[in-house]
């Protein structure tokens, strides 16, 4: 540990009277009450703010918040398919252009991945980049039936977006190896 | 149960701060509120550090683990107990009658800001987008696994979304909860999410009360309490808050060295740059940035100086290289800032500027985003222009306009949409630089009450003076 001893320091004293010191409390009050009007308005404001607001209610009444809710039913549909295995991902209908598409999609693969792990999701070969949900709908590098089960995927979960906009989910098992479809 | 395991952690983190505390400052007094304030933000580096090092070191966190470290903790504090020096604080209000009074207001807005940081970390479930994406698949990872040998998680380019090679303070803090509890719990592992916001407070406190009084501390901690910003991201479980956290503390420490040269003080504002380095990206070139202005003063004063300067660096290093070694064999595939930085990526992209400048410069008056805090800083800037004479106060500057610049740069070279991007990020980005922004809003107001002072001083002398002879 160094010694502090031999070093100096350069705060100057000050150089001012009592006096002076007395009457400078008057600026220092002037000072603070800038900051406390600014606090006041800042505490205001922030109590008006509907999400704030509503982030809080939901967290003191322990309902979940509703920007989690998309997740629970995410997590739901993880869960009951891939409760104890790694799991394929598969998207059909999906169009990297449309932003709804994207939103879904990274939405589903991004959360699927948080939710399942140390159990996988796998949707790309480990070198294939994915940064983004056009990466994620663009390529369609999506393994086959051999690589999955190398990696112990017996279930490839397919998200099939229909005409209607409507998403169908669809479970593959894989049977033996080499094998697939539905 | 739950609680009793989360509480028990809690502990261990304070416990190591001030064990850390104890052994920098042995037995050197200090106000009580500087004392806690960087404690605790020493105790959330340290903890998350030693668990990511041994992590490193091929050893999987554990109750042992962290047992291990709350004993390091206790023994440190009980040798330095005995030579303790802080000055605690004194039970009666400060000034004179009813004057005194008002500090209570900003308190319980404070006290308020704290009940809303800890109903949203500990009742929600894991919801914000990076706190998932990033920080929560992070921390699964390293719960299940050291980091020697290598994760595959690692070197998978299709998980390169979750920023693969971003820093592991904050998840190794999160592991941390989760094997006290002995299971991932979401709740659990933000347990200690509410330490930022006390260490903040404490340090915005002492700063502005050591210099204007204990209203204005009270108040200024208020103006950065009811941020919503900050409350919008202190309980979800990124990274950026704690950043903010570790940045305040670093400035405050690298101010307290500009004034007064001192090794003690020097380590520990390498040992926070080093933890900002450890936080996030952003906190490489916080980190950087504070070595700069080390660097600079060293040089400026090079008699006095130089040891304690290049003892932070030192420090800071120290603490980072591990990772930086570690994080070398990790592809860079999610934001190649690295390689995007050179003259003719900068000048393809010299017209982002514009919507830069724009989108930061329009946070300084997004009310909704950081209430008056930033309008403050502009006031407190404009009145108190004369800080600008001193020293210290310069060092300040270049260690806020470094990093705004970084980051301007940052922007300049990315490879995502430029106008997603700030809309995702600037707001987060600019909390970041609070920690300088808050010392700087002290130091001018410093120097204006300095002003006012010097004037009333020179005025009742030239007239009180006269009248006397």
């Amino acid at each position: 540990m160094p010694d502090d001893s031999s070093e100096q320091s350069v705060v100057p004293p000050s150089p001012l009277p009592p006096s002076a010191g007395e009457r400078a409390d008057s600026v220092q009050w002037i000072v603070a009450s800038v900051f406390l009007l600014a606090g006041v308005i800042s505490a205001a404001y922030s109590i008006g703010q509907p999400m704030l607001r509503e982030i809080f209610s939901e967290a003191a009444t322990g309902k979940p918040v509703k920007r989690a809710v998309g997740w629970s039913g995410l997590d739901r549909e993880w869960g009951k398919h891939g409760k104890d295995e790694n799991l394929g991902l598969r998207f059909v209908g999906f169009d990297a252009r449309n932003p709804s598409h994207r939103n879904a999609s990274q939405e589903v693969y991004f959360r699927g991945t948080y939710f399942l792990w140390p159990r996988r999701l796998y949707t790309a070969r480990s070198d294939y980049v994915i940064n983004s949900a056009t990466e994620l709908i663009a390529a369609r590098q999506y393994p086959d039936g051999d690589w999955f089960l190398e990696r112990g995927v017996t279930k490839v979960v397919t998200f099939v977006l229909l005409e209607n906009g409507q998403v169908q989910i669809f479970l593959d098992v894989h049977q033996k190896p080499g094998g697939g479809g539905r | 149960m739950i609680g009793v395991l989360c509480a028990l952690y809690i502990l261990v983190i304070v416990a190591a701060g001030v064990a850390a505390w104890g052994t920098i400052q042995r037995d050197r007094s200090e106000d009580w509120a500087v004392m806690l304030g960087t404690a605790i933000a020493l105790g959330l580096g340290a903890v998350g550090t030693a668990l990511m090092f041994a992590s490193l070191l091929g050893i999987a966190v554990s109750r042992v683990t962290i047992g291990a470290i709350a004993l390091i903790a206790v023994l440190a504090i009980a040798w330095w107990w005995g030579r303790a020096r802080i000055d605690w604080p004194k039970l009666q209000p400060p000034g004179n009658g009813l004057l005194g009074w008002p500090w209570l207001l900003p308190v319980a807005g404070i006290v308020f800001g704290g009940v809303y940081w800890c109903a949203t970390a500990w009742g929600l479930p894991l919801w914000e987008w990076d706190a998932f994406v990033i920080w929560g698949l992070k921390a699964k990872v390293v719960y299940h696994e050291p980091l020697v040998p290598r994760p595959d998680y690692f070197t998978d380019k299709s998980l390169s979304f979750s920023h693969l090679n971003y820093p592991l303070l904050t998840p190794f803090l999160t592991v941390g909860a989760w094997k006290m509890v002995g299971a991932v719990h979401e709740q659990a592992g933000r347990a200690h999410l509410p330490l930022y916001y006390v260490s903040m407070m404490l340090l915005t406190f002492a700063l502005a009360r050591g210099a204007l009084g204990t209203l204005a501390g009270a108040s200024l901690g208020l103006v950065v309490a009811a941020c919503p910003v900050m409350l919008l991201y202190g309980g979800v479980g990124g990274a950026d808050v704690p950043l903010t956290a570790f940045h305040l503390a670093g400035a405050f420490w690298t101010w307290r060295w500009l004034q007064s040269g001192t090794a003690r003080d020097a380590i520990l504002a390498g040992i926070f740059a080093g933890f900002c380095a450890l936080t996030k990206q952003e906190g490489l070139a916080i980190a950087f940035v504070q070595s700069v202005v080390f660097g600079a003063f060293a040089v400026m004063s090079i008699r006095t100086r130089w040891k304690s300067a290049m003892l932070a660096i030192l420090i800071a290093l120290a603490i980072s290289l591990p990772w930086l070694v570690y994080r070398a064999g990790i592809p860079d595939t999610a934001v190649p800032y690295a390689s995007r930085l050179n003259v003719s990526t900068i000048v393809d992209n010299i017209g982002r500027l514009k919507p830069i400048l724009l989108a930061m410069g329009g946070q300084l008056i997004a009310f909704d985003i950081f209430g008056a805090f930033w309008l403050v800083w502009i006031l407190a800037v404009l009145a108190g222009f004369h800080g600008f004479a001193r020293k210290e106060n310069l060092g300040l500057w270049v260690l806020f306009l470094g990093q705004v610049g970084v980051k301007i740069l940052a922007y300049v070279i990315t490879t995502w949409d430029i106008e997603d991007h700030l809309q995702n990020s600037v707001s987060r980005v600019m909390m970041h630089t609070m920690g300088a922004a808050i010392l700087l809003t002290v130091a001018h107001s410093s120097a204006l009450a300095d002003r006012v002072r010097a004037f009333q001083h020179a005025r009742a002398t030239r007239f009180g003076g006269g009248s006397l002879q």
